[in-house]
């Protein structure tokens, strides 16, 4: 606990350190006056809204997919083609694939026993 | 403050400026009523670095034998201001400013930034240890031996 003599010597001692601030040369007052708005100036610039360079590129990324998703859409074939009706009697036969690899050959016998 | 921690004006004033830019980079953001606080937290800081440079500094004067730098300037600038801001009414009280610095200046820098925050800025003791990084206890040990020195050393004016 202060004593009252601490209190008044306390008071004093503010008393005289705003008195000294009050009176504080001019050219220190100029100076603290730039080093405000200095700081103040440096606080606007960081405000300042800057332009980020992920969102450019971003939107550069996203234009970028939208072109490649719609030229898969349009130009590249999602499914199959639909078989021919030539393959149609290919895809029934009860025949397996090899006697159809070998129709050629099947041919050239028949027109070959037709010969003899 | 600044000034009367470093002796120096222009140091003093570098502290500042240093002070304010800092808050305006970190804590711009918080509160306005935290930025007195915050901004006598870093101007202390500021001050205490200050001073631990400026005590190596003295150490390479005293080696190189390079003593009061600032006590050998240009002469016109150490024409004395005419400008007198204390009327011959308050030579007194301008008298006991003068006196307060002067003690204030032979305080460690510890019990000096105790007495100004809790006196001039009127901080209480938590805000202070805030302000100086330390414990409640250290500013209350700091702030009672800064009033006995004080109090001897201003005993004729008040």
């Amino acid at each position: 606990m202060p004593s009252d003599n601490d209190q008044a010597f306390t008071k004093a001692a503010k008393r005289s350190l705003d008195q000294a601030a009050d009176n504080l040369d001019a050219d220190t007052v100029a100076r603290l006056h730039a080093a405000r708005k200095r700081a103040i100036a440096a606080h606007r610039q960081r405000r300042k809204p800057r332009i980020n360079v992920w969102v450019p590129t971003g939107a550069l990324a996203a234009g970028l997919a939208v072109v490649v998703a719609t030229f898969m859409w349009f130009v590249v074939p999602t499914s199959l083609p639909p078989a021919g009706i030539e393959d149609l009697e290919l895809l029934v036969a009860h025949e397996g694939i090899e006697f159809y690899a070998d129709l050629d050959f099947y041919d050239w016998l028949a027109t070959q026993n037709d010969a003899g | 403050m600044a000034r009367t921690a470093t002796g120096d004006n222009d140091d003093a004033l570098d502290l500042v400026q240093d002070a304010m830019l800092q808050l305006v980079k970190h804590y711009s953001a918080r509160p306005a009523a935290e930025w007195g606080p915050l901004f006598h937290r870093i101007l202390q800081s500021r001050i205490r670095d200050w001073y631990r440079r400026e005590q190596v500094r003295n150490r390479f004067r005293v080696w190189f034998g390079r003593r009061d730098e600032h006590g050998s300037g240009d002469a016109v600038e150490q024409q004395p201001d005419h400008h007198n801001p204390w009327p011959d009414a308050n030579m007194v009280s301008h008298q006991a400013m003068v006196a307060l610095e002067a003690g204030l200046r032979k305080l460690p820098l510890r019990q000096q930034q105790a007495f100004m925050l809790r006196v001039w800025e009127g901080m209480d003791v938590a805000q202070t240890a805030h302000a100086m990084r330390c414990s409640e206890g250290s500013v209350k040990t700091h702030y009672f031996r800064a009033l006995r020195r004080l109090r001897g050393l201003l005993e004729d004016y008040w």
